[in-house]
Order: structure tokens, then C-alpha cells, then sequence
């Protein structure tokens, strides 16, 4: 009974919370729209059904319609997700959308990526996904960035109602989660829901998929669940070099370190398409799988590591499109309750769907506000740290540059990213914490390629 | 056997691997019914590289077609939804060929594929054209037919497993390797390869084992030296299928694999049927 009611209590919540979220009717032109046009979306609007939000008020004047007209959407990737849901979405009316994607098109997005046809091979997809709807959709306005998500800042992104990622990257989603979590304000520690952008993550790989809607500082964060996701493909550089324990891992040592060293075919990079390359990096990658005790290298598992190939079809895309797409209308509509929280599709064996709740993570690293605790004893290295950074199955960072204040001056003890200093920093990674200064409840501050917010960590010795 | 384009395919390619992708190379697809629905379905199995496709209407673009039917604009109004569809179906995929049939659905134009999809018929056209033939997908019904050919049961890579050695008798037993468990189990079909001295086992069989893996008659063949690897060889299965009119009666079909929503796939099937009588 106690667990009902706290769901209960939860999910009210979340429909109080949505209900408020739904966006202010402002001005919108209808000139290029012709009698009956929304008349499919009306359907939903304008009558009360047994699933529609407990406060939905049905209304006939065509005010919820306007609602859609008049909300900004924000598609992050215009790959196989972005293509679909930008159809989507622009189909559903609404109409102020912008799309962000860094990439151009390469003939492989051809078969699923349907605004894209040959002749658009090597333009941005941002851009020419954009022309495509525009040129399709009446009235609609898509505005294309072609760029990273990491060149916007917070006013950026804060003029969105509600974001949806089609990202095959967990670094980007990670980032984006973490931006929107820091665009949210506290008053007294009560969470302002004006603050809070809704996102909604789709995902898919092969067969499978998930989407997921996230209401930053209320539901779980992509963060809270990083458990869930597959290992990624960049793995870190310590692991490969030292302590493989994946197929994977000696793929990339052959790839990564390899390669560069024996110069097995000269002064060439190496090609992916080409399978003597691809045959030199498996058999490589063999010996060192044999050394290691490592099962699973295969030719297959070379390529696809080499080639960073994440399979893909069609139709998994279209599915978890019109699921994200169809959460967004429910939230920018408020008509229904979004879905709670997170969504699994999977149709390699017939067809299957689950929806389970994600929970919050307590200690959640991006949206927790709890402070995170670092515990090592004074004599452990800061390679030590640095590798639990990035291993650690909650944290999984991925090139951690780590600063603290010693004797009132900010030093950096470790950063990757940056040549000249790593090599002036690498000498600290042999040491012990307390032999570089550092003392118990010292605050270490970490920034990754994850989150946009330096992560603060409170150093806790053990003995 | 026309080439697959890698360039192209390369992601799915990942995914089903080159005898899927052949055998789907091969086979010819109606699409019938071109509104939103017809539409996008088409549209993805264009892209997935079937060697055909038609898609059938024989209703013309009215003004509500625009709002969810994404390739159909202004210009086609009045006209057949079919066949102004087809420019932007066909530029999707080179590899496809694609045609529009603005006439109505009968028998023997649907004889003419090996699978159907229908997504705006009634049920009765429903029901008559699945009992003409073996494989219409509808509402996520799907009848493959009575004998339906499962190459590979369950995708999994074959089970293998080291061979430590092999008693010459009647029947053979093979003891593996490791103590880790070799996946084979009764009735499982296995071949050999790399076995040194009992060099026939290497290139007869498949052979059918009962674990702790006795094989057939092996008692004339020469003495086992060493080596080798003993790997399971998949067996095809045919599954019947029965047709929309029986299954439309048939509670037991309906096999649910969310747990959570133990009643609904009943109600949903009820209610589709009831639809229909709308
Ligand atoms: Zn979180």
C-alpha cells in the first residue's frame, strides 16, 4: 500500500508538473493552413477520453492547436532518429523547431536517413534536413545549426519548451543531460518547475531501442542510469594499454597503438574498407587477445570496432521516433501523462515493449546536488583516482582534467586534452595524494567531456 | 545474385549479415493502401533493400492525406495516391524497384508477391485475401504460411567446444575440453573439423549427439590421435502458421511476452475485431 502511494503521490507530481509546463498560446500565422488540416491532431484536443490527463480540459476553439503552432522544439541529431523525428513532429504542427547536428552526410546514412539522397552526400545534415521538411510542410520552420552541441550555451538552450536527442553518442547525452540539469533553479532547495526543460532521449541500436522521458531535477537523469548503458567504444586509454579486459579492447590497442608504431603499410592511415588493414589490426588483435586470455576477437568484431560501425536499420528508428515524437505532443499539449519513465523495444524475437519507471539515483553525480564523495587512502596514486574517474560504472568519465586549491592557487593536477600539459602533469599520476599535497576532506574539481559543469568531489582519506 | 551494396547497406549489413540481406534482396513486396500508414511502411522497406515493392490505391490525395501522409503536397490533390507517391518512394533506394498499382487489390496481383501488407482494408477483404495467401502481414498478424523455413533458430553463433578425446566404439563418445559448459544439448547436430588420426569424422556428418556426447557408429573408423573442434551445425525448423480467419478465433494464439499487461492482448484483439464492425 506504502509503495502505491508513493507512486501515486509521484506520478500526480508529474501530471501537476507537465500540466504547468504547457506552453503559453501566443501568435502564430495559420494563414498557409487549409480547412481540416489539424483535424487528425483535433481528435486528440478537442474530446475527453478514458487515458487523457485527469486536469485535460477538451476545448473546440482550436486554442491546444495553437499551443502546438507556438512551441519551440529543439531536435538534437538529424541522423536516423532526427530525419524521423523531424517528419514527425512537423507532421503533429508543430512548427518552431530547430536541429543541431555537427556531421555531413555519408552515403551509409543513405538507407535509413530518408531526407537524404546522393546527390546531398558531404552537405551537413542539419541543413539539408532542414530544406527538406520546410520544402514538405507548409508553414513549417525549421532552422538548422550546423554545429556541436558544445558551441551553444545556456541561453541557447534555454529558449526551447521542450528538447528531444537523436544521438548515437553517450558523451552527447550525457552533456546535454547535464546542461539541462544546470539551466534548473532552487529556491530554498525547492526546485522551480519553470526551470525545467523536458528532454526526451530515443536510442536505438540494430533491432533494439529505448526512449525515454526526462524531467531534469524531478525523474531519473540519463546519469542515474548510466548502469544501463552498453560499454561504449572509448575505452580508456589506461585500460587498453595496461589491464585489457574486452575483445574490444585489444582492437582498439592494434588500432590505437599499433598501427601508428609498426607502420605496417607505410605512411598511410588506417582504412577501414580496406581488408588488408582490417586483417593486419585482427590478427593483432589475436596475439594480444592471446596474451590476455581474451575470447571474441572476430573479423566481424575487428571491423565493426575499426569502422565504429553501430548497426543500425530503418525501421528500428521509425519506432522509436514516433514513440519520442508522441511524447513530446503529449507534453507539449499537457493532454496526456508522458510516460513514465522509460520505454524498451526490442523486436529481434517477435515483438516485444516494456515500461518501467528509472529512479533517481541518490547521489547522482549530475543531478543529485548531493556532494560527491572521493575515498582512498593517503597513500593511493592519483593514477588510482583517475581511474576509478573513468571506470567507475556511475561515473564513467572519459578524459578527466583534475584541479584542487593548494595554498590558495588553483592547480591542475592531471589534464589529457591539452599536450603541453599533460606531459608537464604526467609525473603527478606516480604519486601519492599525499605526497602532491593533498589532505583529508580536500575538494577536487573535475571536468570532463561529459557535462558541461566541473563535477566537484570531496576527498575522503581512509586508513 | 546481384551484388549488396556495402556502401550503402553497411549498418543493417551489421545487423542481418549477407544471407539475409541476399534472401530479402530477392523477395517482392505489395504495400497496399498509400495514407499515412501505407506510406511509411513503404518507405522503410525501401530503404531496407527488398528487390521490389509496389504499393496499390486506388483512392485519390483529398486534403486530409496532407496532414500524415508525408510525401504527398498540394500538387496531388484529386490525383491517385498511389502512383503520386512513387517519385519520392522510388528515389529512396537505386537498389529497389518501385511501382505504384492505382487499380484495386484482387487475387492474382496479389499471387504475384511473396509478401503482402495491407493497412486499409476492411476485415472481410482482410480475411479473403489471407486465405489466398501465405504471407500477409496486417495489424502485426503475420501468417508465413503452413510451412514456414527457419534456417536459424535462435541468431546465436554455433556452440563449439575443444575435443580432448574420442572413444572408437558404437555409438562414438567425444569427451571436450574445459569443464565449461560446451551449449550442446540432446539431439543437437554437430560436425567436426581438425581432428587428427579419426580423419572421417572430419568430413561426414552432420551427427547427432546425446550429451555426454555419444555419436553414431564410429567403431570402423581410424584411431583418434589428437586435436580438433567439434561445433554444432544448425538445423532448420518449419513452423506452421494458421491463417487470419482461424486465428481471428483462436484465443490461445495470442502469446503475450509483456508480463506486465497479463490481460491486455486480449482486449486489444477484441477490440480491433470490433472496429471493424464500426
Ligand atoms: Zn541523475
Amino acid at each position: 500500500v506504502l509503495l502505491i502511494s508513493y507512486r501515486e503521490k509521484k506520478r500526480r507530481r508529474i501530471e501537476d508538473l507537465t500540466e504547468k509546463m504547457a506552453v503559453d498560446g501566443g501568435h502564430c500565422d495559420i494563414s498557409c493552413d487549409w480547412d481540416g488540416r489539424w483535424n487528425h491532431v483535433r481528435k486528440f484536443l478537442e474530446r475527453p477520453g478514458p487515458f487523457t490527463h485527469p486536469d485535460f480540459e477538451p476545448s473546440t476553439e482550436c486554442r491546444l492547436v495553437k499551443y502546438l503552432l507556438t512551441c519551440k522544439i529543439l531536435v538534437i541529431g538529424a541522423g536516423g532518429l532526427g530525419c524521423e523525428l523531424l517528419k514527425n513532429l512537423a507532421l503533429s504542427g508543430f512548427r518552431l523547431i530547430h536541429v543541431v547536428d555537427m556531421d555531413t552526410i555519408d552515403v551509409s546514412n543513405l538507407n535509413r536517413q530518408f531526407l537524404f539522397r546522393p546527390k546531398d552526400v558531404g552537405r551537413p545534415k542539419a541543413e539539408v534536413a532542414a530544406d527538406f521538411i520546410n520544402g514538405r510542410i507548409p508553414g513549417c520552420k525549421v532552422v538548422p545549426h550546423f554545429k556541436k552541441i558544445q558551441d551553444f550555451d545556456e541561453s541557447f538552450y534555454r529558449q526551447f519548451h521542450i528538447i528531444v536527442c537523436g544521438l548515437d553518442s553517450v558523451i552527447a547525452r550525457r552533456w546535454m543531460n547535464g546542461m539541462l540539469i544546470s539551466l534548473l533553479s532552487y529556491e530554498d532547495g525547492i526546485l522551480d518547475p519553470s526551470s525545467i526543460i523536458p528532454l526526451i532521449d530515443g536510442g536505438t541500436e540494430g533491432f533494439k531501442g529505448n526512449a525515454r522521458v526526462i524531467l531534469p531535477g524531478m525523474t531519473a537523469c540519463i546519469d542515474c542510469t548510466l548502469e544501463l548503458y552498453p560499454p561504449q567504444i572509448n575505452f580508456p586509454m589506461c585500460t587498453i594499454a595496461s589491464m585489457p579486459r574486452l575483445p574490444e579492447h585489444c582492437i582498439e590497442y592494434a588500432r590505437i597503438l599499433q598501427w601508428p608504431k609498426e607502420k605496417p603499410f607505410g605512411e598511410i592511415s588506417l582504412d577501414g574498407d580496406n581488408p588488408e588493414h582490417i586483417q593486419w589490426v585482427f590478427d593483432k588483435a589475436q596475439e594480444r587477445a592471446a596474451e590476455f586470455n581474451i575470447t571474441g576477437v572476430t573479423y566481424r568484431l575487428t571491423q565493426g570496432v575499426v569502422k565504429r560501425i553501430i548497426p543500425a536499420v530503418a525501421s528500428t528508428n521509425a519506432v522509436i521516433a514516433a514513440a519520442c515524437a508522441t511524447e513530446v505532443f503529449k507534453i507539449a499539449t499537457s493532454a496526456y501523462i508522458p510516460l513514465n519513465n522509460y520505454l524498451v523495444f526490442n523486436d529481434v524475437d517477435g515483438l516485444y515493449t516494456y515500461t518501467f519507471e528509472a529512479e533517481r539515483k541518490e547521489n547522482c553525480s549530475a543531478c543529485s546536488q548531493v556532494p560527491q564523495d572521493l575515498q582512498f587512502p593517503p597513500s593511493a596514486k592519483l593514477q588510482e583516482v583517475l581511474e576509478y574517474l573513468t571506470e567507475n560504472a556511475s561515473l564513467q568519465m572519459k578524459s578527466p582534467a583534475i584541479t584542487t586549491t593548494l595554498e590558495g592557487k588553483n592547480k591542475t593536477l592531471y589534464l589529457q586534452s591539452v599536450k603541453s600539459i599533460e606531459e608537464r602533469t604526467r609525473p603527478n599520476l606516480c604519486k601519492t595524494l599525499k605526497e602532491l599535497g593533498l589532505s583529508d576532506g580536500q575538494e577536487l574539481a573535475v571536468a570532463d567531456v561529459t557535462t558541461p559543469q566541473t563535477v566537484l568531489f570531496k576527498l575522503n582519506f581512509t586508513t | 545474385m546481384t551484388e549488396i551494396d556495402e556502401g550503402f547497406y553497411s549498418r543493417q549489413l551489421y545487423v542481418l549479415g549477407h544471407e539475409a540481406m541476399h534472401r530479402m534482396g530477392a523477395a517482392d513486396v505489395l504495400i497496399a493502401g498509400m495514407r499515412g500508414l501505407g506510406v511509411e511502411i513503404a518507405k522503410n522497406v525501401i530503404l531496407s533493400g527488398v528487390k521490389s515493392v509496389t504499393v496499390q490505391d486506388e483512392g485519390h490525395t483529398g486534403w486530409t492525406d496532407l496532414s500524415t501522409q508525408f510525401f504527398l503536397n498540394e500538387s496531388h490533390l484529386g490525383q491517385n495516391r498511389a502512383t503520386c507517391s512513387l517519385p519520392q518512394l522510388s528515389s529512396l533506394n537505386s537498389h529497389v524497384h518501385v511501382s505504384a498499382h492505382p487499380g484495386p487489390l484482387d487475387k492474382d496481383l496479389l499471387l504475384k508477391f511473396q509478401v503482402v501488407v495491407l493497412t486499409d482494408s476492411s476485415l472481410d477483404d482482410q480475411k479473403r485475401f489471407a486465405d489466398t495467401k501465405d504471407s500477409v502481414g496486417n495489424q502485426l498478424f503475420c501468417d508465413f504460411g503452413k510451412d514456414f523455413m527457419v534456417l536459424d533458430q535462435d541468431g546465436e553463433m554455433p556452440a563449439s567446444a575443444m575435443i580432448q578425446t574420442i572413444f572408437k566404439d558404437n555409438p562414438g563418445v567425444v569427451i571436450c575440453t574445459d569443464d565449461q559448459k560446451h551449449g550442446f544439448s540432446d539431439g543437437s547436430k554437430v560436425s567436426f573439423s581438425g581432428v587428427q588420426g579419426m580423419t572421417e569424422l572430419n568430413t561426414r556428418g552432420p551427427w547427432e549427439i546425446k550429451v555426454r556426447s555419444y555419436i553414431g557408429d564410429i567403431s570402423g573408423f581410424s584411431e583418434y590421435e589428437r586435436g580438433g573442434v567439434v561445433t554444432e551445425v544448425k538445423q532448420p525448423c518449419t513452423i506452421s502458421f494458421k491463417p487470419l480467419s482461424e486465428a481471428l478465433l483462436d484465443q490461445e494464439l495470442l502469446i503475450f511476452n509483456d508480463f506486465g499487461k497479463m490481460e491486455r492482448h486480449k482486449t486489444l484483439h477484441l477490440t480491433f475485431q470490433a472496429l471493424h464492425t464500426l
